[in-house]
C-alpha cells in the first residue's frame, strides 16, 4: 500500500478548505508528504507534520483571507459561514465560561454518558464486529456431526471419520483438523508443559493465512507413517520464548523428549492460532478408533458453493459411513456452523448487547438530563436573547447560537468520555477478566473514535435541538419592557419539562429493574448448593506422555500414581489426596450413553452421562458424601488391566433416571453406547456441579482410573491448613519420581468457583453500575425541575400562604406537583421493562424475568428516591415569607 | 491596482521564491524555497492564501494540470509570474532601495 498522510486530518482539512484551495493544497501536501517529509521524518514526525500543516493551513486559508473577498477578486461559498461559525463559537466559549457551576455539571454528565457507551462500544466492536482475521470468512465453516434421535446436534468427530468425510467431499476447497493436547517441552532447565495441538496439514489453507516465517506443512507431512517431527510455533510462543528471533525456524525444540524441527511461525489471530502454543502436524493413523470423538473440523467452501448446496452431499457422506460403521456411526448425520460462531458463544453475545443497550440508556438520559438543563438556561436568558433578536438576529441564528453552545459541551464531553473510557478499557485489560473473550484485543481505534464522535454528535443534537426549537419566533420586544416574571416559562414549557423528567424516570427505572434481575440471579447463584466442597482444596495437573505401547502405558501410569498420591496421602498438612480424569468445573466435559443393561436397549431407554475416571478416595477428597454401597478402592481396574464388568459409582441423579425407586446396588449398567462394556454398580454418591455452577447437577458415572491409561492427570488434595504450603512439597515429590514431569495448573479450588461466576459477577457489576448512575442523573432531573419551577411559583405560593394555606398543604402541594410526572414514569418504565427484560432471559439464574419481587422493590427504590428529591425544593417553598414574596413584584 | 500600491513583505517573499523557481511554481515548491531560503517556517495555507491574492492583483496566472498518483489523484495548480507582477516586484525593490540609500547597517546598532 502507498504511504499517505493520514486520512483523517485530509478530511478534516478537505472540510474547511474553500473549494478554490481544496484539491492544489491536498495535493500538495500528499505529494510533499511521499516525496519528501516520510523520508526525512519517519512515520510518526510525518503525521505530525501532516497535522501541524493542518492546524497552521485552516486559520490562514479560512479566515484571514475572508476580508480580502472585499478586493476585486470573486466572492466564494464559504467564507462567511465561518466566519459566522467562529463568532458563534466565541460567544458560546464566553457564556459557558461565565456559568461554570453549570458547565462542569454538563460536562460530568456528558463524559459519563460517552465515556459508558464508548467502553462498552470497544468491547463490542472487538469481539463481536472486528473483521475476521481471516480473508472470505464466510466461506469457512466447522463441521460437527449429530446424532439426531438422540438430541447431539454439535458432536466432535472422530479422526477415521474426518479422513472418511475429506475423501468424499466435493464442495469444499480445503478440509481440515484439529485436535488440542499438549506436551511437555524438555531439554531446558525446567520441563514445561505447554499446549501443543496437532492439525492437519490443509489447516492453515482452510482458514485462508500462511505462517509469516517459514513455511506451512507440506501436503505430505500428515500422510500414515509419516514422523510429525515438525512443528509450528504460535505468534506469541516465538515472541515469547524465541524474542522474535527469526533464525528459530530451522531450529529444533524437544517435546516429550522428541526433537522436533521448527519449520514456521504462524501469525497472530486472537483465535485458532492462539488456542496453543505449538502445532505438530496430526498424522493420519489407521488405527484410531472411530468411536473417539475428538476433533474439530473446519472447511473452506468452494468458490460460489454456498452451506446449504454442500450439507446434503456431506449429509449423503455421513449417512454411507453410518451404514458401513453402525457400531460407532448409527444415525449419524452432519451440522455445519458458520465462522462467526467463533467470536463469541450466545451468552456473551446476550450479555454484550444487553450492557450496549444499557449505557444507550444511560446515554438517553443523561441527554435528556441535559435538554432540561439547556431549556432552563435558555429561559433564564430570554432577555439576551430578546436584545439579539431585537438587534436584527434572525431565530436560525439563534438556535444557531444554542446550537453551538450545545455542540461545544458534547465536544468537550465526548474528550472527557474517551478519557474515561480510556481509563476502562486498561482497568478491564488489567482486570484481565475471563467475562469477555479475548480481552487484550480490546482497545482504542479508528472505529470506537468514530463511534464517540457520532455518539458526541446525537448528545449535542438531542440535549441542543430541543431548546432550539424553543427559541422565540418574533423579537418578542414585550419581554424588554416587563420585568421577567410575566412571560418566564410558559405553560407549554412546563408541561415539556414535565414529559422529560418522566422520559427520564422510564428509562432508569427500564435499567434499575435489569440490574435488579441480575442482582438476584448472582444472589441465587451465591446460594447454590456445589454438592462439593471448595475449601482448603489444591488442584494442579501432570501430564504423563502416552508410552507407543498402551500396556505399558497403562502399567506405567497405574505405578506413578500409586506412588504419587501414596507420598501425599502419608504427607501430615494432607487430609486426602485423589486423581480424576477432568478437572470440575471445566466447562466442557466428557459423557457416554449408557443404560440399564438388564432392561431392553431401546432409543428412549439410552441416558446421557458424564463419565470420570477417579482414583480411590477421590469423592471424599471433594466432600462429596457417599449415600449407599461402598467407594472404590485398589483392586477396582478398567480395561486392560481388568475385563469387565467393572466397578463403577453413579451420582443420585442418574441412579433416579435409571432405577427410580429402586436399589442401584449391584446392577449392571451399559457404558459407551456398547454392550460390550458393561460395569457393575458399587455406590451411590450425591450429586454435584461438574459442568459449572450454573449448570443443573450433572448424571454422572464414576469409574475407576487404572487401567484407563487417561492423560494428563488432574489432582485434587484436601488439606489440613492453606493448600497453597503444600505446592513445593507437590514440586519435590514428583521431581523424585520423573525429573520431567511439569506440573501446571496449579490452583486453589476456591478460585475456580469464583472464575465460573467470573462473568457474571463481571456483568452484574457493570449493570449494577450503570443504572445506579442513571438513577442518579433521573434524581437530578426530578429535583432540578421542580426546584425551577418553585424559584419560578414563589409568589404564587405567597399568595397561597398569605390566604392561609398551611405548611403541610404547601408541602403536599408541591411533592405532589413533582411526583405525577414520576409516577406516569415510573409506570411507562415497569410497562417497558416488562417487555425488554425478557431479552435478557438468558442471563438470569434462579429469576424470571417478570420476577415480582425485583419490579416491586426497584419501584419503591425510585420512588422513595424521587419523593426524597421532591422534598427538598418542596421545604423551600414552605420557608417562603409571603410578604417578602409579594414585595418581589 | 492602484499608484503607490506596494507589495506586503510576505507577499514579495512569496513572489521572489516564485522568480527563484523560475517563475514557474506551485504550492508545495514555493513553500519549500521559502523555508530552505528564508529559515522561516511557513504553512502550505498560508502560501496559498498569498498566492490567491496576488492572482487576484493580477501579478501571477494560475492553472491546473491533470490528477497525478503522487497527490493521492489531485491535479497541480501551476502559477505563472505575469508581467504586472515582475514589475510591481521590480517597483517595490526600487522603493526599498530608495530608503535604503544612505542608511548605514552601523546606523542600525541597536546594541
Amino acid at each position: 500500500m502507498k504511504p499517505r498522510g493520514p486520512r483523517v486530518a485530509d478530511a478534516v482539512l478537505g472540510h474547511l478548505l474553500p473549494d478554490r484551495h481544496r484539491e492544489a493544497v491536498l495535493g500538495d501536501l500528499a505529494e510533499e508528504f511521499q516525496r519528501h517529509v516520510l523520508p526525512e521524518r519517519g512515520r510518526l514526525g510525518a503525521h505530525l507534520w501532516y497535522w501541524l500543516q493542518l492546524a497552521r493551513s485552516i486559520w490562514p486559508t479560512r479566515l484571514r483571507t475572508a476580508p480580502v473577498a472585499k478586493q476585486p477578486g470573486p466572492r466564494h461559498k464559504g467564507d462567511g459561514f465561518m466566519i459566522k461559525t467562529l463568532s458563534d463559537l466565541k460567544y458560546a466559549a464566553r457564556s459557558l465560561r461565565k456559568t461554570p457551576g453549570f458547565t462542569l455539571i454538563v460536562l460530568i454528565t456528558m463524559a459519563l454518558g460517552i465515556g459508558a457507551n464508548t467502553a462498552i462500544f470497544s468491547v463490542v466492536y472487538s469481539v463481536l464486529l472486528a473483521p475476521f482475521p481471516y480473508p472470505e470468512a464466510n466461506r469457512i465453516v466447522q463441521i460437527w456431526t449429530t446424532t439426531p434421535e438422540r438430541g447431539w446436534f454439535f458432536n466432535s468427530p472422530s479422526e477415521p471419520n474426518f479422513w472418511d468425510l475429506e475423501e468424499r467431499s466435493q464442495s469444499f476447497e480445503h478440509l481440515a483438523a484439529y485436535r488440542g493436547g499438549s506436551a511437555n517441552l524438555t531439554g531446558g532447565e525446567f520441563p514445561e508443559r505447554i499446549r501443543a495441538a496437532q492439525i492437519t496439514a490443509e489447516f492453515l489453507q482452510t482458514l485462508g493465512v500462511a505462517p509469516i516465517m517459514g513455511r506451512d506443512f507440506l501436503p505430505d507431512e500428515d500422510d500414515i507413517g509419516a514422523d510429525g517431527r515438525v512443528v509450528l510455533l504460535s505468534n506469541q510462543f516465538w515472541r515469547t520464548n524465541f524474542g522474535s528471533d527469526p533464525s528459530a525456524v530451522g531450529g529444533s525444540i524437544s517435546l516429550d523428549d522428541v526433537s522436533h524441527t521448527i519449520v514456521g511461525v504462524l501469525p497472530h489471530d486472537g483465535m485458532w492460532l492462539e488456542n496453543a502454543q505449538v502445532f505438530r502436524p496430526l498424522v493420519r493413523n489407521p488405527n484410531e478408533s472411530r468411536a473417539n470423538n475428538i476433533l474439530s473440523v473446519i472447511g473452506r467452501l468452494r468458490q460460489g458453493i454456498s452451506s446449504e448446496m454442500a450439507l446434503p452431499e456431506m449429509q449423503a457422506a455421513a449417512t454411507q459411513l453410518a451404514e458401513q460403521y453402525p457400531e460407532s456411526n448409527e444415525g449419524m448425520g452432519i451440522n455445519f456452523a458458520p465462522a462467526s460462531r467463533w467470536r463469541a458463544n450466545s451468552q456473551v453475545r446476550t450479555a454484550l448487547w444487553v450492557l450496549m443497550g444499557a449505557v444507550g440508556f444511560l446515554l438517553l438520559i443523561a441527554c435528556v438530563n441535559l435538554a432540561n438543563l439547556m431549556l432552563a438556561r435558555a429561559t433564564s436568558r430570554r432577555r439576551e436573547i430578546a436584545v439579539c433578536a431585537a438587534l436584527g438576529a434572525g431565530r436560525g441564528r439563534i438556535a444557531g447560537r444554542i446550537l453551538t453552545e450545545s455542540a461545544i459541551l458534547a465536544g468537550a464531553g465526548a474528550a472527557a468520555g474517551l478519557l474515561l473510557a480510556y481509563g476502562a478499557i486498561h482497568l478491564l485489560r488489567a482486570v484481565n477478566t475471563t467475562a469477555i473473550p479475548r480481552v487484550a484485543e480490546v482497545g482504542v481505534n479508528g472505529w470506537v473514535l468514530g463511534f464517540t464522535l457520532l455518539v458526541g454528535i446525537i448528545t449535542a443534537a438531542l440535549s441542543g435541538l430541543l431548546p432550539a426549537v424553543q427559541t422565540p419566533r418574533d423579537g418578542s420586544p414585550s419581554v424588554l419592557r416587563e420585568g421577567e416574571r410575566g412571560i418566564l416559562g410558559s405553560r407549554s414549557q412546563d408541561r415539556l419539562r414535565q414529559i422529560l423528567v418522566g422520559a427520564e424516570v422510564a428509562l432508569a427505572l427500564v435499567l434499575l429493574v435489569g440490574a435488579g434481575l441480575m442482582i438476584r440471579s448472582f444472589g441465587r447463584l451465591q446460594r447454590v448448593d456445589f454438592g462439593f466442597s471448595p475449601d482448603n482444596r489444591l488442584t494442579f495437573s501432570v501430564n504423563v506422555p502416552q508410552a507407543a505401547n498402551r500396556n505399558e502405558h497403562v502399567v506405567a501410569l497405574q505405578q506413578f500414581l500409586t506412588e504419587f498420591l501414596g507420598g501425599l496421602n502419608s504427607a501430615p498438612q494432607v487430609r486426602s489426596a485423589a486423581a480424576v480424569s477432568w478437572r470440575p468445573l471445566d466447562a466442557s466435559t466428557t459423557n457416554m450413553g449408557v443404560w440399564d443393561a438388564s432392561g431392553p436397549h431401546e432409543e428412549e431407554s439410552v441416558v446421557l452421562a458424564d463419565f470420570r475416571h477417579v482414583t480411590p478416595g477421590y469423592l471424599r477428597t471433594m466432600g462429596l458424601s457417599l449415600l449407599k454401597g461402598r467407594d472404590l478402592n485398589d483392586q477396582d481396574l478398567m480395561y486392560p488391566l481388568q475385563n469387565p464388568p467393572w466397578s463403577v459409582i453413579v451420582s443420585e441423579a442418574l441412579s433416579a433416571t435409571l432405577w427410580p425407586g429402586g436399589d442401584p446396588i449391584g446392577q449392571q449398567i451399559t457404558l459407551w453406547s456398547d454392550e460390550r462394556a458393561v460395569g457393575t454398580v458399587v455406590g451411590v454418591v450425591e450429586n454435584m456441579r461438574e459442568r459449572g455452577l450454573e449448570q443443573s447437577p450433572t448424571r454422572a458415572v464414576y469409574l475407576p482410573y487404572f487401567g484407563a491409561g487417561w492423560s494428563p492427570v488432574h489432582f485434587v488434595v484436601h488439606t489440613a491448613g492453606d493448600p497453597t504450603q503444600l505446592v513445593p512439597q507437590v514440586r519435590t515429590q514428583l521431581a523424585d519420581i520423573n525429573p520431567i514431569l511439569p506440573v501446571y495448573d496449579i490452583d486453589l479450588m476456591d478460585n475456580a468457583v469464583a472464575d465460573s461466576m467470573a462473568g457474571r459477577q463481571f456483568n452484574t457489576v457493570l449493570m449494577a453500575a450503570f443504572s445506579i448512575v442513571a438513577l442518579l442523573l433521573a434524581l437530578a432531573g426530578v429535583y432540578g425541575v421542580l426546584a425551577y419551577s418553585v424559584s419560578r411559583r414563589t409568589s404564587e405560593i405567597g399568595v397561597r400562604v398569605a390566604l392561609g394555606a398551611s405548611p403541610q398543604k404547601v408541602l403536599s402541594h408541591v411533592i405532589r406537583g413533582g411526583m405525577i410526572p414520576v409516577l406516569v414514569g415510573m409506570l411507562i418504565g415497569l410497562a417497558g421493562a416488562f417487555g425488554l427484560s425478557r431479552l435478557m432471559q438468558g442471563m438470569l439464574f434462579g429469576v424470571t424475568a417478570s420476577d415480582p419481587i425485583t419490579y416491586v422493590s426497584v419501584a419503591l427504590i425510585l420512588a422513595s428516591a424521587a419523593i426524597i428529591s421532591c422534598y427538598v425544593p418542596a421545604r423551600r417553598a414552605v420557608r417562603i415569607d409571603p410578604v417578602a414574596a409579594l414585595r418581589e413584584d | 491596482m492602484g499608484k503607490g500600491e506596494y507589495l506586503g513583505e510576505f507577499e514579495q517573499l512569496v513572489m521572489l521564491a516564485l522568480v527563484r523557481l523560475g517563475k514557474v511554481g506551485y504550492g508545495m515548491t514555493v513553500r519549500r524555497e521559502l523555508e530552505a531560503t528564508s529559515g522561516r517556517s511557513v504553512s502550505i495555507g498560508a502560501v496559498y492564501a498569498t498566492l490567491d491574492r496576488l492572482e487576484a492583483k493580477g501579478y501571477l496566472s494560475s492553472s491546473v494540470g491533470d490528477p497525478e498518483p503522487v497527490r493521492g489523484g489531485r491535479g497541480r495548480r501551476t502559477f505563472t509570474m505575469e508581467p504586472d507582477g515582475l514589475v510591481a516586484l521590480a517597483r517595490s525593490r526600487a522603493v526599498l532601495d530608495k530608503m535604503w540609500d544612505g542608511v548605514r547597517l552601523s546606523d542600525l546598532d541597536v546594541s
